[in-house]
């Protein structure tokens, strides 16, 4: 059972207040922490799972730079088997489509019956890579996988659905799953754990080893321009009678889409 | 004095009575050597540890605890039977040497012990037979009877047994020595002294023919010589071991208090081991081995550990006999087949013998090796069942969390560290100076991860900034530049992680010149006193402030007059770790009008508050109440309406405590810094 | 004039509001630009699905077809890669839901056009198109726009447009023949599957009534978990009603609980202690229930009601059953 995650190194940014640099597209990042993304680190752990059970290898692979590499030594401390770096100097040029485009490429080349992606990435939100991925290189998928068990060369899978629904599938393999957080429970690596990862292997392929031509990669979307939401001051408070707060609380909860 | 029987000069079925003693001491005495061995065979594979420091130190702790037995009377009563069977044994050793040697030689007598020395003694060990056999019968009624709790095992039934049996045999051998020297009376041998035991011993035997009392003479005799190799041999089996080990065990005894062993002593760098901490029984230090030996089932430890009184998985003694009897189990004795585990190791510990929560359930303050007569150590135990709790991923999720928000922000709140010295805004009266590359300040003032970043701790470090600020001293913090001790991470068991922290916090301390660290909490006090390399003059606030209090550059002007009643709570990390008990209670009994309970449980015996470590990050289920929760009740039993603590989560804890409890209205908790600069 | 695609989401017979909320907007664009609204609904027996949206679109195409009874992104992304080709519409809208983001990028490789999920807002700008979305937890907004291409995909999130009518239109249906008889089905749809509300996991939940203190008693709790239930939401606590045993610890939020990050956190009678804010810190927006208007969570809260919660906490369920009956 050969797997191949793809991980990406995100921001820490939950108690930040973020600031946004000074050409309008992105944030300054010279004082965050950086952490694994929560979707990778569930998707690495379901793989050394898998491998667990059934043998086999794990490869983590990545996107970036030399910063970037933390995330692939922490899989490989899970108990990934190795770990392929794809080093494009500023990843900011490419959108959803070009990264898809270079991990596809090199995935291409490597053994595997199953592909994992995390659903989402921590900063962009975007939940794009995974199925594209999936797409160029013509295998089978499912999204927001909660539960994987395989059987005579098929993943029975559960998606999440709203509303606390399920949807079980039968997928042949190979095939890319993207894994939805709360699948299992990602063991911990202790930092001597991930220094000793160290000596496993890690491998760094560049734009020219992949022999993608620039147009292909050249971006569909493309950032603007980013910007604060607009300030508030503490909290709203909802003022009236019982009626009127309890039609503007029902207002909200519907804007935030959470009255289905 | 001679003797009108001669044991050696016996025969029984043609066998002189000296070959009998002989067989009878070497055959003992081989067994025993046997027995050693084995035990030996345990500690072979151990780990090694470093305790031949400071001999003469360990010489004098000796000399108190080992053979004045200091921390007997801490239990009154049966402390001082204790130190009189102790005392009676040790009176003893002459006799029994003595009256070996009667059985191998006729008339044999000890250099120097033949003329009135030897009489003196005589009547010295008669006096002390009382005393022991006494205390022994005392001890047996008190076991059967009054049925102390703390010899009560919370899993599994306690090996009571062992007690009743070894008691019975040391007053058998009082008993027997004391009937051989009763008939002897009665068969003419002749004493300086008048001899209490003896002679009660000889009315009771008055009336028994010549023959006869000689037959009773012998009989006592050969027992009692038999009964001493029996006891010898039996000593290993049990926790009767202790007799033997107890001595060693309390001069190879933990100097430095406070400080958690390194992983392994003769590795340096951890990356060079394959694995981290204890899985296994051989991989604890033959020190801590020779601790499972020396166990004397007292029940102490448990009796005074916080966790085990409310009702946590967690009873430090049988965390010991636990591990003691796998070890024996897995080397045996008398069999060639080890049970549980290979001849050459151990069962993985926990699973097998210990469960995880009963391992985080320890706060590690210190109670249980406060208490321990012998000065088993538990601390460093629980740290590395931690190690290889961490590194084989056997945490708890809410661990995991924090332990990347300290690698990741340098604090356990995951808050970005350019943030971590904002609090200082806040303070409009005083300005805080933040170190800089090349500034020379007198005090560094630690401020550490909770006062930087909890509102109500912050409120404590503005108080000692004020207080600075008043006596003049000049100071600076580290700021953005400093991180989070990493008590917490090294006492959880994660090492590598604890190893980063110090090496970031050494790299900002090398920036700046500074004569002596103070801190906010004990925990960092701690750590930074006793953990990290280098020798800095690191303080607690309450050491630092307390000659300037003294001396006058601090002095309340306002006094309190609330009505309020305030008892002063002894944080672990200050008091038992590091003895620091009386500053802070000077500098609370130097605000005027203030008045003043102790409670039951002070100083030494303080009662945890429920942790800065563990507890901060995870719950255990199991409990029957918190911590805080029964040190308030302890603190409103004095009749207190104030809780002045010297820690943040020590009041942190308090605070929720006094809630939970439905105190509040009833009881407050503030810091002694913030109550002290409320004065001035 | 060009033509907009929403694409129909609907599950088990009923069709999914975030339908509605597409065909708004699409309704709304077309207004302002001249384009028509073209729905593109795929299943079995769906003609009452059509009906409910045939006030709402100008065309609705329709494929009915047995192998189209449960949702398969690959088929999907065959049929609606087809029509893109033959229509070639300005914009391609599909629901970001689970469904939705697996199909839509698939869709966006397959037909060659660009995409931008889990929109917000859409503008055009000089004839360009603006997709507005948010990152890092919605603590940023971005603009983005798109390479120069005969269409664009966009992933619309739901809950942000209305889900009124709007323009008055008829729809053309038109039904077309499932073009891919010979399509392998690789992936077979097994069962629909309710997850278990036994062992729960708050860090999952999208919406989170949390109770703490000022609950007061354990007999009061039942409140709060009517009003979670009205609201499909999950009830959470903070620690002190962890302390008293009247809910289990799984539910606690806070340093020594759990970090959540739901999209609405309602906090019922909590005063917003650091610890608990600590595990908040992700949460989307936060209403605050509290009778003191001092209370520390109303400067983290987006909105709040100072009121005596045993007074207002029925009033709110009321209105939120009401709401939904509606």
């Amino acid at each position: 059972m050969d797997i191949v995650v793809c991980v990406k190194r995100v921001p820490l940014t939950e108690e930040v207040d973020l600031v946004i640099d000074e050409q309008k597209k992105g944030i300054k990042k010279d004082q965050l922490a950086f952490v694994l993304n929560d979707w990778d680190n569930y998707a690495i752990e379901e793989a050394i799972l898998l491998k667990e059970k059934h043998g086999g290898t794990v490869t983590a692979i990545t996107v970036g730079n030399e910063d970037d590499e933390e995330v692939l030594r922490r899989s490989l401390a899970m108990g990934a088997d190795r770990a392929v770096r794809i080093e494009v100097g500023d990843t900011s040029r490419f959108d959803s489509f070009g990264i898809s485009k270079m991990l596809s490429r090199v995935v291409k080349d490597l053994p595997f019956d199953l592909v994992f992606t995390g659903v989402l990435a921590d900063d962009d939100y975007c939940g794009m890579v995974g199925m594209m991925m999936a797409e160029q290189l013509g295998i089978d998928h499912a999204n927001m996988v909660t539960a994987i068990e395989i059987e005579d060369g098929k993943a029975r899978t559960t998606s999440e659905l709203e509303g606390g629904l399920g949807e079980v599938s039968l997928i042949e393999l190979p095939a890319l799953l993207a894994i939805q957080t709360g699948i299992n429970e990602p063991r911990y690596v202790s930092i001597l754990g991930i220094r000793k990862a160290a000596k496993k292997e890690l491998k760094i392929m560049d734009l020219s080893d992949l022999g993608i031509p620039d147009e292909e990669l050249s971006p569909r979307a493309i950032i603007d321009e980013v910007y604060l939401p607009p300030e508030t001051e503490g909290a709203q408070i909802l003022a009236g009678d019982p009626d009127k707060i309890a039609s503007d609380f029902v207002e909200i909860l519907t804007k935030k889409g959470v009255m289905e | 004095m001679h003797y009108k029987v001669q044991p050696a000069l016996e025969h029984y079925l043609g066998i002189p009575g000296f070959l009998i003693t002989l067989f009878i001491l070497l055959g003992g005495l081989a067994l025993f050597l046997y027995i050693i061995y084995k035990r030996y065979l345990l500690l072979r594979p151990a780990k090694p540890d470093l305790r031949l420091d400071s001999l003469w130190h360990r010489f004098y702790d000796l000399i108190v605890y080992g053979i004045l037995q200091k921390r007997q009377p801490r239990y009154l009563w049966i402390g001082i039977l204790h130190i009189l069977i102790f005392w009676g044994f040790v009176a003893l050793a002459l006799r029994t040497t003595t009256l070996y040697g009667l059985g191998l030689k006729a008339e044999f007598v000890l250099p120097f012990m033949g003329g009135s020395l030897g009489e003196f003694y005589h009547l010295l060990k008669d006096i002390f037979e009382i005393m022991v056999l006494f205390a022994c019968i005392a001890a047996i009624l008190r076991r059967a009877i009054s049925r102390p709790a703390r010899y009560e095992f919370k899993h599994g039934k306690a090996h009571k047994f062992h007690a009743y049996l070894v008691l019975g045999l040391i007053s058998f051998l009082m008993v027997t020595d004391i009937a051989m020297d009763g008939s002897g009376i009665l068969l003419g041998e002749d004493r300086a002294y008048w001899l209490p035991a003896a002679q009660s011993a000889s009315y009771l035997l008055n009336g028994l023919g010549q023959d006869t009392l000689k037959t009773v003479y012998l009989w006592n005799y050969w027992l009692h010589i038999l009964s001493i190799m029996v006891f010898l041999n039996y000593l290993p089996l049990g926790k009767h071991f202790h007799i033997i080990t107890a001595i060693p065990n309390v001069f190879l005894r933990k100097l430095n208090k406070g400080s958690i062993k390194p992983p392994r002593w003769d590795v340096e760098n951890i990356e060079d081991l394959d694995s981290l901490g204890v899985e296994r029984v051989e991989d604890f230090t033959w020190k801590h081995i020779l601790d499972f030996y020396t166990c004397t089932e007292c029940g102490r430890c448990s009796d005074n550990c916080p966790a085990n009184t409310v009702g946590r998985p967690l009873s430090p003694m049988e965390v010991t006999l636990k591990i003691r009897d796998h070890a024996y189990e897995s080397k045996p004795i008398f069999s060639l087949a080890g049970k549980g585990g290979s001849q050459d190791q151990g069962l993985p510990l926990i699973g097998n013998v210990l469960e995880p929560d009963e391992i985080w359930s320890c706060t590690t303050c210190g109670a249980c090796e406060e208490e321990c007569p012998v000065f088993i150590e538990y601390i460093d135990k629980m740290v590395d069942l931690r190690r290889h709790m961490v590194e084989s991923a056997m945490i708890p999720k809410d661990f995991q969390d924090a332990l990347l928000r300290f690698e990741k922000t340098g604090n356990p709140f995951g808050k970005p560290p350019a943030k971590r010295a904002d609090w200082v805004n806040e303070l409009d009266d005083v300005s805080v100076k933040i170190l800089e590359e090349g500034d020379e300040v007198d005090v560094l003032y630690f401020v550490d991860s909770y006062a930087s970043f909890d509102p109500q701790i912050q409120q404590v470090a503005m108080a000692i900034v004020r207080g600075l600020n008043k006596a003049g001293v000049a100071f600076g913090i580290l700021g953005p530049g400093e991180s989070d001790s990493a008590h917490q991470v090294r006492r959880l068991g994660e090492e590598g992680l604890f190893q980063f922290l110090v090496e970031e916090n050494m790299e900002a301390f090398k920036t700046c010149s500074f004569k002596e660290i103070v801190t906010t909490d004990p925990h960092a006090f701690n750590t930074l006193k006793n953990d990290y390399p280098g020798n800095w003059i690191v303080k607690h606030y309450t050491e630092f402030f307390l000659p300037l209090i003294e001396s006058g550059r601090l002095k309340p002007t306002k006094s309190l007059d609330n009505g309020g009643i305030y008892t002063y709570h002894d944080p672990c990390y200050l008091g038992r770790h590091n003895d620091i008990y009386e500053a802070p209670r000077k500098i609370l009994a130097s605000i005027p009008g203030i008045r003043i309970v102790e409670m039951e449980r002070n100083r030494d015996r303080s009662f945890c508050c429920g942790g800065g470590d563990v507890n901060l990050f995870y719950d255990i289920e199991e409990e029957e109440m918190r911590m805080g929760e029964k040190r308030v009740a302890m603190a409103h039993e004095a009749g207190a309406t104030v809780i002045v603590t010297a820690c943040p989560f020590c009041l942190l804890n308090f605070d929720d405590a006094i809630k939970t409890s439905g105190l509040e209205g009833e009881m407050k908790v503030v810091d002694l810094m913030e109550l002290f600069v409320s004065t001035i | 004039m060009s033509e907009l695609f929403v694409i129909v989401e609907h599950r088990l017979g009923e069709i999914r509001e975030i339908t509605f909320e597409m065909l708004w907007k699409a309704g709304e664009l077309a207004q302002e630009h001249s384009h028509t609204v073209t729905a593109i609904l795929l299943g079995h027996e769906v003609n009452p699905i059509a009906e409910s949206i045939s006030d709402r679109a100008d065309k609705i195409i329709i494929f009915d077809d047995e192998r189209l009874k449960n949702f398969n992104a690959d088929i999907y992304k065959e049929a609606i890669a087809g029509l893109i080709e033959e229509s070639k519409p300005t914009l391609t809208l599909i629901g970001n839901t689970s469904w939705g983001m697996e199909l839509a990028p698939c869709l966006a490789v397959r037909a060659g056009l660009p995409l931008a999920t889990d929109c917000i807002d859409i503008m055009f700008k000089d004839d360009k198109i603006i997709a507005q979305r948010q990152m890092y937890s919605g603590k940023i907004f971005s603009n983005v726009s798109f390479a120069s291409s005969a269409g664009y995909i966009l992933t619309i999130r739901s809950g942000v447009f209305s889900k009124d009518r709007i323009g008055d239109r008829q729809a053309e249906i038109v039904k077309k023949d499932f073009p891919l008889k010979d399509v392998p089905l690789k992936k077979d749809f097994i069962e629909f599957v309710e997850t278990a509300a036994g062992d729960i996991d708050i860090t999952q939940a999208e919406l989170l009534v949390s109770v703490g203190r000022g609950i007061g008693e354990e007999e009061n709790i039942p409140l709060v978990k009517e009003l979670a239930e009205a609201l499909n939401g999950v009830v959470s606590c903070s620690r002190p009603i962890v302390d008293k045993n009247w809910l289990p610890k799984y539910l606690q939020v806070g340093t020594s609980g759990k970090s959540v990050s739901p999209k609405v956190y309602i906090a019922v009678g909590i005063s917003g202690a650091f610890q608990h804010l600590a595990g908040i810190s992700g949460a989307g927006t936060i209403i605050a229930i509290n009778k003191d208007p001092k209370a520390p969570i109303f400067r983290t809260a987006d909105y709040g009601i100072v009121d005596d919660l045993f007074k207002i906490l029925p009033v709110l369920k009321d209105k939120v059953l009401e709401t939904k009956k509606g």
